[in-house]
Parts: C-alpha cells; structure tokens; sequence
C-alpha cells in the first residue's frame, strides 16, 4: 500500500482528539440539564465521531483519485441545488416557519451542512478547471496512468470566477431562505478562500474583496425584505446590547463563565454558569463558554493547539496539492472549519454578533461533525496524492 | 507552484494569525486581567434572596378548639415548556383534568419569547384544589409541575364571618384575620444563597438555615356553639319582627371575653373575591365598626353616675310633671305622660326622659361627662377586633359641637353615638361590680413552638362602687320584672334595660322607623352573662319592650340550659312547681 505512505496520520489523530475533547465538553456542558435526554447527548456525538472516523478512512481510499469527482462537478453541483430546494419545500425545524433538516430516522439531514462539502467539490472543479481532456479516461480503480499536471490545462480566467461566484451566490440564497444566515456566510468564505488560493490573477482578489464590502448593505436591505427581523435583531443586539434583552442576556451569561473561569479554570463539570444552567444553549453554541469556564484559560490553549495543528496539517496539504483541484478542496475545507470556529468563539467573546454557527468538532450536532468528516476525509485523499516532487 | 498562489498561501496564514491573535488578546483580557471582575459577577448573580416554602398561616379555633378558620392544600400548576416533550398530548391530558380547553394549554406551552426561544416557564392554572392537583401529578407528565400552596379556608361558613374577617394568600383583613394579622402570618424567610437560574438552591450543597416558622394559633374566647345560637336567634328575631339589620353580642361579665358577636348581614369568607366587588361589601363589623344613637338604654348610665355620685338613692324621688327644659330645650316623656312623684327606680324601669334629664341637669356636666368617660364612651373599648371606631360624644369643652341641651338629650342616649360593643361594655361594668374591663375575643395563642400564652383579662378602671353596681342592678332587675316582662327568664333572675332610639337624620329625627336595643344581664346575684340584642327598623312594633327584649329572653334561656348555668332554687320551686 504505497499510497498510505502519505496518509496524514497527524491529522487524522487531531482530529480524533478534538472530537474527544468535544464528547467531553457535551458532557459536562449538560450534567446540570433538567432533561435527562439532553444528558445523554455525549453517547450519541461519539457514536457520530466514531462513524465520522470511518467516512474519513473510507473517503481517503475511495474514490481512489479526488480528481475523479472533479467530472463530476455538475453533479455534485446539482445534488445540492437540489437538496436545499427540496428541504426548502419540506424541511422542518424546531423554530415556528424556518426549515433547515430531514428528519431520516437516526439523525437529522441538514443539507446546508453537505452543501459545503459539495460548494468545495463543485465550485473547486470550477474555479480549478480540473476538467480534462477526453482521451485521458481514468480507471475507477488503480492508478491513473498519466498525471494531470496544470500545465496541461487552460489557465482559469474570468468565466471561472464568474461561473463559479454564481454557483456560491444560488447556494448561500436558498440557504439564506431557511433562513441560515450563518452557514450562507460561511459558504461565501469558503468561496473566497478557493478564489484566493486559486490560479486568478491579483485583480479577482481585489475585486472580491470590494464586492464583499459592497453588498453589506444590500444584504441589510435583504434581510429586512425576507422578514428575517431576527438576523438584523442580532446584529443590532450587539452593535447596542439594550435593544434585545434575550440575546444580550446570552451573551453576557458567556462572558462572564469565559471570565470566571480565570486562568486554570474552575474544573471539569464544576462550572457554576454552565452546571447551573444560566449559561444557555451550552452543548451547541455556547460550548466554549463552558470549555472556558470549566478549563480555563490553559484548557482554551489546548484547543487552540489542537485546532492550530489542524490548520496547519490543511495548510499544508493546499501547499503540496498535486493540481488546483485538490487545492481548492483542501482550501475550502479549511476556510469551512476556519471560518466557523472563528466566527463562534467570536461570538462567545463577544467579538461578533449572535450567529448559530458551531464549533467545529466540539459542539454538539451530528450533521456539523459529519461535515467537519467528510471535509477532512477529502483532504486525505488530495495529500495521499501529492507530487512528491514538489519537494 | 506558481508564485502568486504561495504568496496567497501567506495572505491566508497571516489571516489565520490575526484571528488568532485578536481572540486571544480578548481571552487574556476577559480571562486574566478581568477574571476578578467576572468571577464577583457570576458570585453576584448566582447568591440570591429567594423564598422557600411558605408555611400555613395560624389558624383560628374557638374556646373549645372547634376550627373556625384553617388553611387548605391547593396547587399552583405550572410548566416548563422546553422540557414538554408531546405538547400535543400533554395538553389534552391536562385539559380533562384541568377542565380546561386543550388548545389553550398547546398554546401556552408552545408560546416563544422576544428571542423565538420556548419560554423558560409558563404558569397553567394559578390556583387548583388538591384533587385536581394530584390528578396532574399522577399524570407524571414531563415538564409540568405543580407547586403546593395554602389557602385559607373556613369551614363554619358564614358563622362568625364578622368576628373572623378574611384573609387571601397572604394578608388578612378585617375582624381577628386583620387585627391580628402579622402575628398570623407565617414567617417568609428570604435565604440567601448560592442558586440555579431558575432560583433552586444549588443540589449539591446543603442548605444551611432554620426553616420558616409557621404562623402563631389563636383560640378564641368566642364559643361555636353560643355563637351558632345567636345567629340561629338574630336571624329568628329580624324574621319574626321584620327587622331588616341586627346585632347581637353575648359577653361573660367577669372577664369580658366575648362568647358571641353576631351582626346580620354576614358573609361567607371565602367568597371575598366576588364580595369585594360589590358596591357596599359587607365587610364592616356592625358591633364595632358602626355607632349609633342607643336611645333609652343610655339611661343607664345616667342612673349610675347619679347613684354613684352620692346625688340620689333608688329612693330618692322627684315630680314628673311630663316635661323639663334643659339649655333651653324642652324635654318630654316619650308616651309625652306626666308620671307625678316616682322614684329613681322607677324612673328607669319607666324609662323616663323628664327624669333622666333632671339627674343630668342636677349633676351638672362635670360630674355626668366624667362618668360616661370612666364608662368609655367616645373612645374605642380596645377590643382585639379590626376597624374599631370610637363613638361620637361631645364634651362642653367643645365650644362648637356640644350646647347646654345636651346635657339634657345625652341622659337618655341622643345625641350621642356608641358602637353596639361599647353598649355591652357598659352594661358589663355594671354586672361586674363596677370594674370595667378590655372586652376581647382571643383566649389564647399558641405559638409555633407549641408555647401557650393566656390572655389575662385588663382593669382599665372601676367606673363605679360595687354598692352602685349592686343598686344599679336591682333596678334593672325590677325594670324587667315590672315593666319589660317578655324578657322575664323562668327560673334566674335577670336584669335589663331596653331601648327604643329614633334614627337621626340631618336637622332632626326620622318619623318612620326606630332602633331597638336590649340590653341585660343573669343570672343576679352571679351574672354569667350580659347580652345585647340590637334590631333595626323592626317592623311589628316600635318598641324595643316588644321585639329585642324577647330576642334577649329566648337567647338567655337557651345559653342558661347549654352552658349549664343552675336556677335559682327558690324561684323554680315557687314559679315552676305549682303548674
């Protein structure tokens, strides 16, 4: 098995510990919960840790080559259209109109979480115009005979990053439309990080930037015509935190557990905001309230070097990618985790407004943690076919 | 790899640093150098003042510990949305339990606050009996709760309703509910300590504190039994005359604890909701929150101030000529008859104003005005009873209210206003041997600790020599013997005094319509008890002599069997033994 030579082991296992360290966190984060089903959410998110592990294994051996799934773009592109159509249509959730999941028996299909994974494929196959030529058809199985190196390729231009900036834009809408507007702005990071680490030129940077500064206001206006008072309420909840009680409330309950907890932290399960049940939804959003509170200031260092052992491990793989294809995977996947954490412990610091953005592998959500998986399962597959030449 | 992206690759790991950065600078500043300062406010927040259970306030007995007013167990049912899993369900559950609609419940349990989150808690039925509520706790559903609470209950209904008063939840009102309020309540002691958001204190530390004392007990000197037969005979009495108000108040002489106050209209307690929204509630104690002008039994006063005075004896005659003019004003019998020479006895059990009058005159208004204040008129008798007024008595200092003529009408009780307790009082002085005491109703209180502390009857002063008392109550005797005989007892001696008041209105007195008082004692020598009976408006005669003198007569048989008071053995063989 030559190929698992490659195999990033190191990532692999940061992965598996952050998944750990987020069991434990629902754990304690709930030990003080009046419902007993909420106590017992732990087993079920290392069930889905565990099975996560395996689609991460699974997804770096099969299908052999990443770049197969680069013909299939469209495809992929077009599952997603389809899913946020179809859970727009007849979705559910647990708050009055809003519809954001299946429900498919063992756990809840939310398909904006898989349109990320699926915006990395399709929109990284667009932005890297991975299609190749027709002569060089590649074996399901075993080893494509010829490399695919860039060279071989047009060079991508302005129809890439305009076809692909399209593809991002019907995404985030219909994900808007549930409305999420947070895993909307964390597809649109995603977009960037691609564009960024892509073959553009300067100028598509520079004007990605300037389209994003420009549509802030527009995406005011937009939120007030879809009646989603509650997004712009938290924006203005934290530009002026007397406006809405309820969120402000929130997040002073979590900065004052992040504060209390000090340096060391005041122990494992010996949070008195979060056993005591003023910190709010502690398992999910406000998870690193608890982690600060119950370990500190020493134990957020230790996420952070987990989480700066995982960035570097993806940085490394968008560095020794064989082709922009796998780049853009590999970025994307990056910018996905990045993206959320940043924005969630923004938010528990008070740093960014309210958005019900998870923290990678620590908050509770099988379909977050799936993602996260599948993310990382990608990126394997693209390191497991890096060039060695490149060093 | 091409150049351009590898600097890009910078771009984004310079990114990643600032994130970084910037969020570690916010960790060190909230977690290291403003720890102090949040763990004081997660302390603050967390310590608070809360209530834990309410015990029961004191009940209320009478003298034989027959309960007049307790407290029964009912429940608060409340929810916690959040963890209602089955709303659906849980809520028809509920409404046939509850008695209420089902979509009404679904609806509260499904209600969202400002942040479309589900309530924290949601009140259901503010206040459901017991039944109901261990209905709802046998339905085990999850996520509804039902809190204990005590409500006051009174289960002689409407018995006693004046003396007791009311009480909600928390404060009592009126009668001894509201006199004795604070001493009723039970204590509410605010722990302070570490608690859970939704003020529970914390489960794994002990909590530390004495629990709440209960209210403090009273037991009445008011005796159901005695209290339930002078309703039975008001309410006889109002029938049977056509009365359309009374009062009715039957006190032990020798300590002045009330055995029975009883006013009609009265009301059931428990209904003070509703009762409360009427345009005159009924909650005023007629016996001592209303005054009135007492008529001819205020004579009595007189008679004691004159005989006590050294003025005159029982034998002491003067000329009833029919009238005399005092300050100016003429003064006349009210059969308006000349009674020639009679005697102070006779005066009173005639009840005669002419002479009345010349007592007071002769007295002059030092003697009589410091006879009626040792006697308590014009000031309130201190009874244990909420919402006591003081009367209406007009002293010659007042240059204003008070004029010479009244020396004259005051003698035989106009124009000067007395509470139906302040009568009884009166007339319980004089049983007393002249000593006059505070009336009251609680006999005894026992405190949570099960500690018992006797009321002890209070002097406030002798008002008149026992020689007096003893003179007094021969009259008064001779008055219901010779003169007011339907209040004649077979078997006791008894003394007493009736009283026919006009009603007084702006610039004079009503034509229509009258008050009648009784007001009398037995058995002499050895009163056990003193009664008043006072009726208003009675309808089948004007006179007192004809309609509360034979309300006194069947109550004062009746108490005399049930209490076991014994005849005079010389008089039952005399008047019983030859039919």
């Amino acid at each position: 098995m030559r190929l698992w030579r490659h195999f990033d082991y190191t990532l692999l296992i940061t992965s598996i510990l952050l998944t750990v360290f987020g069991v434990v966190m629902i754990f304690s984060a709930n030990l003080g919960s009046l419902d007993p089903r909420m106590q017992d959410l732990w087993r079920r998110q290392a069930v889905f840790g565990a099975v996560g592990v395996g689609l991460i294994i699974l997804l770096a051996i099969f299908p052999r080559d990443f770049r197969w799934l680069g013909d299939f773009w469209w495809l992929t592109y077009l599952i997603a259209v389809g899913l946020l159509v179809l859970v727009l249509l007849f979705g559910q959730s647990e708050i009055g109109r809003a519809r954001r999941w299946f429900d498919i028996g063992f756990m809840r299909l939310q398909p904006s979480f898989l349109a990320m994974n699926l915006l990395a494929i399709s929109v990284g196959a667009m932005l890297s115009r991975a299609r190749k030529r027709r002569s060089a058809a590649v074996p399901l199985f075993g080893t494509p005979k010829t490399s695919l190196s860039g060279a071989a390729l047009d060079r991508a231009g302005l129809s890439n990053y305009l076809i692909s900036g399209a593809m991002m834009l019907l995404l985030a809408a219909l994900v808007f439309q549930q409305p999420d507007m947070g895993t909307a702005a964390v597809l649109a990071a995603m977009w960037v990080a691609m564009v960024l680490e892509s073959e553009l030129g300067g100028r598509y940077i520079v004007a990605t930037i300037l389209l994003g500064v420009g549509a802030i206001y527009p995406l005011w206006r937009l939120m007030e015509a879809f009646e989603f008072g509650y997004m712009q309420q938290r924006v203005l909840s934290f530009l002026n935190p007397g406006s809405n009680p309820d969120a402000a409330y929130q997040l002073q309950q979590a900065v004052i557990a992040i504060g209390s907890g000090g340096l060391w932290g005041k122990g494992l399960a010996q949070g008195t905001q979060s056993q005591l049940r003023y910190l709010p939804v502690r398992h999910t959003d406000f998870i690193f309230a608890v982690t600060a509170e119950e370990l500190g200031f020493a134990g957020v260092m230790l996420l952070f070097a987990l989480y700066l052992i995982l960035f570097y491990r993806l940085l490394r793989i968008v560095l020794i990618a064989s082709d922009g294809f796998g780049r853009m995977i590999a970025a994307g996947t990056l910018a996905m985790i990045l993206f959320q954490a940043v924005v969630n412990i923004g938010m528990n610091l008070r740093l960014l407004p309210v958005v019900g953005l998870p923290l990678p592998f620590i908050s509770y959500g099988p379909a977050a943690l799936l993602t996260t998986m599948i993310g990382i399962g990608l990126a394997e597959n693209v390191v497991m076919r890096h060039r060695k030449l490149e060093f | 790899m091409a150049e351009g992206p590898r600097r890009r690759l910078t771009l984004l790991i310079t990114l990643l640093v600032g994130c970084v950065i910037v969020v570690v600078i916010q960790l060190v500043k909230v977690q290291v150098v403003d720890h102090q300062f949040y763990k004081n406010w997660a302390l603050e927040q967390q310590v608070r003042a809360i209530t834990r259970d309410t015990p029961p306030r004191g009940v209320i007995r009478d003298r034989h510990g027959h309960l007049l007013a307790g407290n029964g167990l009912r429940y608060a049912v409340e929810a916690a949305p959040a963890y209602v899993v089955d709303k659906g369900g849980v809520a028809e559950n509920l409404a046939s339990v509850l008695h209420m609609p089902a979509s009404h419940i679904e609806t509260a349990l499904s209600s969202r606050g400002q942040d479309q989150q589900l309530r924290q808690w949601v009140l259901l039925a503010p206040s459901v009996s017991r039944e109901v509520g261990e209905a709802v706790i046998d339905l085990n559903a999850g996520g509804i709760t039902v809190r204990p609470l005590w409500e006051r209950s009174y289960p002689e209904g409407t018995l006693a309703s004046h003396a007791l008063g009311f009480s909600t939840m928390i404060t009592g009102y009126y009668g001894v509910e509201g006199y004795y309020d604070a001493m009723l309540r039970p204590e509410v002691v605010k722990w302070v300590g570490p608690v859970d958001v939704a003020s529970l204190p914390i489960p794994w530390q002990p909590v530390a504190g004495e629990l709440p004392r209960r209210g403090v007990d009273l037991e009445l000197t008011l005796d159901r039994t005695v209290q339930a037969l002078a309703e039975e005979e008001l309410l006889r009495s109002l029938a049977e005359y056509g009365a359309e108000a009374g009062t009715i108040i039957v006190m032990e002489p020798d300590t002045f604890g009330v055995l029975a106050i009883a006013s009609y209209p009265a009301y059931h307690p428990e209904q003070y909701v509703e009762l409360a929204g009427l345009a005159s509630p009924p909650f005023e104690d007629p016996a001592v929150s209303k005054q009135y002008e007492p008529g001819s039994v205020f004579k009595i006063l007189t008679v004691a101030a004159a005989l006590d005075s050294g003025m005159v004896t029982p034998q002491t005659t003067y000329n009833d000529q029919g009238w005399i003019e005092v300050g100016g004003q003429t003064i006349r019998n009210a059969t308006r008859q000349a009674y020639g020479v009679s005697s102070v006895s006779e005066l009173l059990a005639k009840s005669l104003n002419v002479g009345a009058a010349w007592l007071s005159r002769d007295m002059g208004p030092d003697v009589f005005y410091s006879y009626l204040k040792a006697f308590g008129i014009g000031k309130r008798t201190g009874i244990d009873l909420a919402g006591e007024v003081a009367g209406q008595l007009w002293l010659p200092a007042d240059v204003e209210h008070w004029h010479p003529s009244n020396l004259g009408t005051n003698s035989f009780g106009q124009g000067v206003a007395l509470t139906p307790l302040q009568m009884a009082v009166t007339v319980a002085t004089v049983a007393n041997d002249g000593v006059r005491l505070r009336p009251h109703v609680v006999g005894r209180r026992i405190g949570p600790d099960g500690a018992v502390s006797v009321y002890r009857p209070l002097v406030v002063e002798r008002v008149i020599s026992p020689e007096t008392a003893h003179d007094l109550t021969e009259i008064m005797v001779r008055c219901v013997e010779e003169e007011v005989t339907l209040a004649l007892v077979e078997g006791y001696r008894v003394a007493g005094k009736s009283g026919t008041a006009q009603i007084p209105v702006p610039g004079g007195y009503a034509r229509e319509g009258t008050i009648a008082t009784f007001v009398g004692f037995g058995p002499v020598p050895d009163p056990e008890l003193v009664i008043l009976v006072k009726l208003d408006r009675p309808q089948t005669s004007p006179w007192a002599a004809n309609t509360a003198a034979g309300s006194f007569q069947r109550l004062i048989s009746e108490l005399f069997t049930v209490l076991g008071v014994p005849p005079e053995e010389g008089r039952l063989m005399a008047e019983v033994g030859p039919r």
